[in-house]
């Protein structure tokens, strides 16, 4: 395992930032941690860089240890060997982009030589070949960025720390960057932690995705699983299951649990939930699997009959590109977004619609 | 257990570096503080050989006379009439100069600068040539044109009004400054709404720089309650006495009451203290910053016929601050004879000759001065510039113990009259057996306490803008903190370094008050030869080094305007 951490504990006064937080990552494999702003993702890469000091726990980095608050050991940062590419780039705004560059490399008194092969040889392959000799401070965002990394590769890291490196970049150049950094990700085989509050681009780039939430790891899965398998409704909310509703009552029937919601008029079928009795259930749909169609249309059904039909009122209908939003009042009071990739445009606002959810899209989920 | 080692070794280098910074500060700014409150409360003199003498709080009672009593009314009358033009001023040229089509902007602009060249001793100096009694140029001039109307500056409406001239750069800097800064969307939107000028102004601009406005009022009003040589130098001569000049002559004139001269001034730096607190809180998070970063485009008001009656007042303005004083200053340096019969004898050419300057500035005594202040600046600017900048960074960029209180300390002499420093530096260093007292040393110590304010915020200034993870990046490359600082934090912040430096020795040239009672004969400053020529009464001299003065500070700011940073 290339970066252990165990048992981590971070305060900042009295908000515990990190609780009892255990990770592993794999030689060569991609981790990003998700969560909300104040979730304690960006904490616990400070305390892998070495920027923070955590209260208790220990962590490792391929195989040695860097901090263990039992023996009193904490490596200094600039003996950790952990690269890392900034909110903010950091770009050193007096020098030139090959000075900044070669700066991990001049501080460990290499010759000039080898240090201009390496710059060299690092700034084509980020592309920035061209730019060497330009000062920083003509930078665009997108070629800042790609300086960050080249800086933070060139030192050839034992791990490299991202921290939400896109997200100060418009949306276009974002998703360009964003395939740019896995390719070089892969290509150098970095072990590398990614922070980020953005599913998608947590969902394009993880080997693994860790979601933390109040200082605590909710879940840690490879993409696909997560996505399809979150284990809790906190989870589901973070990686886009708009439709979460609390389950009033819970009542086990053949081939999976029967949920009334809210104030019970609404009863959705689901294929199952989990086996313990929990009283803080929550019901959790992708907007994507839910289907519209106008009333007048004939009822969808299902040879099994799982499906679960209900009746609804459209309260937005918005144009996305490639697929179509609506948002349906259903008689039972609840809101339930959708997102169809049929563009239907004779359902307007204010007509009535009929819905159909399969029972085995319909996750019963604890909230945490 | 190599790297726990290293982990020991930095926090004793920081216990280290906190330890040698408190003790610098302590020597520079509590002790002579100590000094001044142990002064007031015993009956004899410090290091005098009287003895240990007794505890006592008689010199607070007896302080408390009548003259002190009209000090303390002179005190506050000047500083509320001179806080109240101060204001006036400042902001009618902030607010034209920030958002209005005024004629002449360079003039406003030039108000914000004036404060570096303009030394308050000279500006009392020159106000005393124009406007004392029936010899005051502006009299001579009023009385030729037959306008029954007679100015005298040598009374405490003169000095209020010198002071208002003189502080109101302080307003004009700190209200054009947030004016600058509220994003123009916010009139906008009030013009948008319906708010007519008037309405807006009332309303939003000035509700929004409201702090700048308190804040300012209350540094001036500190600035003037403390200032002496305006007092000194216009109220002396006619008997007006200001609590500074009292706390002065209780130490200078015969019998010397050194234990009062301290009791009055704890009570006069406790005064202090409790303003500057006040100004503190109210700038303290109410930071209206409405501000993205790059230069907003700020819009601009048409004036309209209003544009000339508003020019008229910027030219008044420049022409009371600075013009009319420069002639004057020309005038009586340059004049051979002192007698000016009317007002057409001012243009009398065949009186000029340059005898007076050049003997002036030949004088050993304003020969030893020019070196004695330049000598003085330099040193107080480059150990001050070394100082601040290792205070900014341990404050600003570490985890050093008490980081907090090194802040306090440095920024404590705002809140500290000049010449209670300077009393403070005397008590702190007469006794002392080393070679400061009656040395230029002496000098430089009280003048790197006075300047620690303007001089530590200057470059605080850049060291906070300094994104942490430019350090933190340079950290995580491998790099050690000296080599951090030696590579990215000081190129970046050298800027704020030498304005710094630069700032300190302006004000250390420009310094009058720090300078009592710690000079010798031979230490003298070009502040302290001008001030002793006045009290002497030679006023081509007086004028002579004057002008020569005003030169100096003048070249000075013009050879380092590129560094320059607004004086507050």
């Amino acid at each position: 395992m290339s970066i252990e951490i165990k048992n981590l504990q971070k305060s900042f006064g009295p908000i515990k930032a990190i609780n009892a937080l255990s990770l592993a990552i794999g030689e060569g494999k991609m981790l990003v941690l998700l969560g909300p702003s104040g979730c304690g993702k960006t904490t616990t890469m400070r305390c892998i860089a070495g920027l923070e000091r955590p209260n208790s726990g220990s962590i490792a980095i391929s195989g040695k240890v860097v901090f263990d608050d039992s023996k009193n050991l904490n490596v200094p940062i600039n003996r950790r060997n952990v690269g890392m590419v900034f909110q903010s780039y950091a770009i050193w705004p007096h020098m030139s982009v090959f000075d900044n560059v070669a700066f991990p490399l001049r501080v460990k008194n290499l010759d000039q030589k080898e240090i201009a092969d390496r710059v060299g040889d690092i700034l084509s392959k980020v592309g920035l070949a061209d730019f060497a000799e330009r000062g920083a401070s003509y930078l665009s965002g997108g070629q800042m960025q790609r300086v960050a990394l080249a800086r933070s590769l060139v030192m050839r890291p034992s791990v490299l720390l991202f921290d939400e490196p896109l997200s100060n970049l418009d949306a276009r150049l974002r998703d360009r960057l964003r395939i740019q950094l896995r390719e070089l990700q892969t290509q150098f085989n970095i072990t590398s932690v990614y922070v980020t509050h953005d599913q998608h681009e947590a969902l394009a780039l993880a080997d693994q995705i860790a979601v933390m939430h109040r200082g605590e790891l909710l879940q840690l899965a490879d993409p696909v699983t997560i996505y399809s398998l979150p284990t809790s409704s906190t989870v589901a909310d973070f990686l886009g299951y708009s439709n979460i509703f609390r389950v009033a009552e819970r009542k086990t029937i053949d081939g999976g649990d029967e949920v009334a919601l809210g104030d019970g008029r609404t009863i959705l079928r689901s294929s199952g939930g989990p086996d313990k009795i929990m009283s803080d259930l929550h019901a959790c749909v992708r907007p994507e699997d839910i289907e519209i169609s106008s009333w007048l249309s004939e009822p969808p059904t299902r040879p099994d009959g799982t499906d679960n039909a209900l009746v609804g009122e459209v309260t937005l209908a918005s144009f996305m590109g490639s697929f179509m939003q609506y948002r349906v009042r259903i008689e039972g009071g609840e809101i339930l977004e959708i997102f169809s990739r049929t563009i239907d445009t004779s359902i307007k606002l204010g007509d009535r619609v009929r819905l159909s959810i399969r029972s085995d899209r319909i996750h019963l989920l604890p909230q945490i | 257990m190599h790297s726990s080692d290293q982990t020991d070794l930095a926090s004793a280098a920081r216990a280290f570096t906190a330890l040698i910074l408190f003790a610098i500060l302590t020597v520079l700014v509590v002790i002579p503080l100590v000094m001044v409150g142990y002064t007031a409360l015993i009956d004899v003199v410090p290091f005098s050989g009287e003895g240990p003498g007794h505890w006592t709080l008689d010199n607070f009672s007896t302080v408390l006379s009548p003259e002190v009593g009209s000090a303390t009314v002179n005190t506050l009358a000047v500083s509320f009439v001179g806080t109240t033009v101060a204001m006036i001023l400042g902001c009618g040229m902030a607010w034209l100069g920030a958002r209005t089509n005024v004629p002449g902007k360079g003039l406003v602009h030039l108000s914000g600068l004036m404060p570096l060249f303009v030394s308050l001793l000279v500006a009392a100096v020159t106000w005393s040539l124009l406007g004392a009694g029936f010899s005051g140029y502006l009299n001579i001039i009023l009385r030729s044109l037959g306008i029954p109307f007679h100015i005298e500056i040598r009374s405490l409406l003169g000095i209020a009004v010198v002071e208002g001239l003189y502080n109101a750069p302080y307003a004009y800097l700190f209200i054009y400054g947030a004016l600058m800064l509220v994003h123009p969307d916010l009139e906008e939107a009030a013009a948008a709404h319906g708010g007519s000028l008037a309405q807006t102004l009332r309303m939003i601009s000035f509700p929004l720089v409201r702090p700048a406005l308190m804040g300012s009022a209350l540094l001036i009003f500190v600035s003037i309650a403390e200032d002496f040589p305006v007092p000194q130098i216009l109220g002396g001569p006619v008997g007006i006495e200001t609590l500074s000049m009292r706390i002065y002559n209780m130490m200078t004139r015969i019998p010397a009451h050194p234990n009062q001269s301290s009791a009055l001034s704890v009570m006069l730096t406790f005064a202090v203290w409790l303003l500057v607190y006040a100004q503190r809180r109210l700038l303290a998070g109410h930071d209206h910053r409405t501000v993205t970063g790059k230069g907003l485009q700020q819009r601009i008001i048409d004036l309209g016929a209003w544009r000339w009656p508003a020019a008229v007042f910027v030219w008044i303005y420049a022409l009371a601050a600075v013009g009319l004083p420069m002639w004057a200053l020309l005038e009586s340096a340059l004049r051979s004879s002192l007698f000016i019969p009317n007002a057409s004898a001012f243009f009398d050419f065949s009186q000029f000759s340059l005898h007076n300057l050049t003997a002036a500035a030949q004088s050993p005594a304003v020969q030893e001065g020019l070196e004695n202040s330049l000598i003085a600046a330099t040193s107080t600017a480059l150990l001050g510039g070394a100082l601040f900048f290792v205070i900014a960074y341990v404050v600003n960029r570490s985890r050093v113990p008490g980081r907090q209180w090194l802040e306090y300390i440095a920024m404590a002499p705002l809140a500290l009259p000049a010449i209670v420093l300077a009393l403070g530096v005397l008590w702190t260093w007469v006794g002392v057996p080393l070679p400061v007292y009656g040395t230029m040393a002496i000098l430089i110590i009280a003048f790197m306490a006075r300047f620690m304010p303007q001089g530590y915020q200057t470059i605080a200034g850049s060291v906070v803008q300094i994104h942490d993870d430019l350090e933190n990046a340079a950290f995580l490359a491998g790099a050690s903190r000296w080599q951090t600082l030696r590579w990215i934090i000081l190129p970046l912040v050298r800027g704020g370094v030498i304005a710094s430096a630069f700032l300190v020795f302006v004000l250390s040239i420009r310094e009058v008050a720090a300078s009592l009672f710690l000079y010798t004969t031979h230490t003298r400053v070009l502040s302290i030869v001008l001030l002793e020529s006045y009290d002497s009464g030679l006023w081509s001299n007086v004028a002579s080094i004057s002008l020569l003065y005003t030169l100096l500070l003048i070249a000075i700011t013009v050879a380092g305007r590129r560094w320059m940073r607004p004086v507050i």
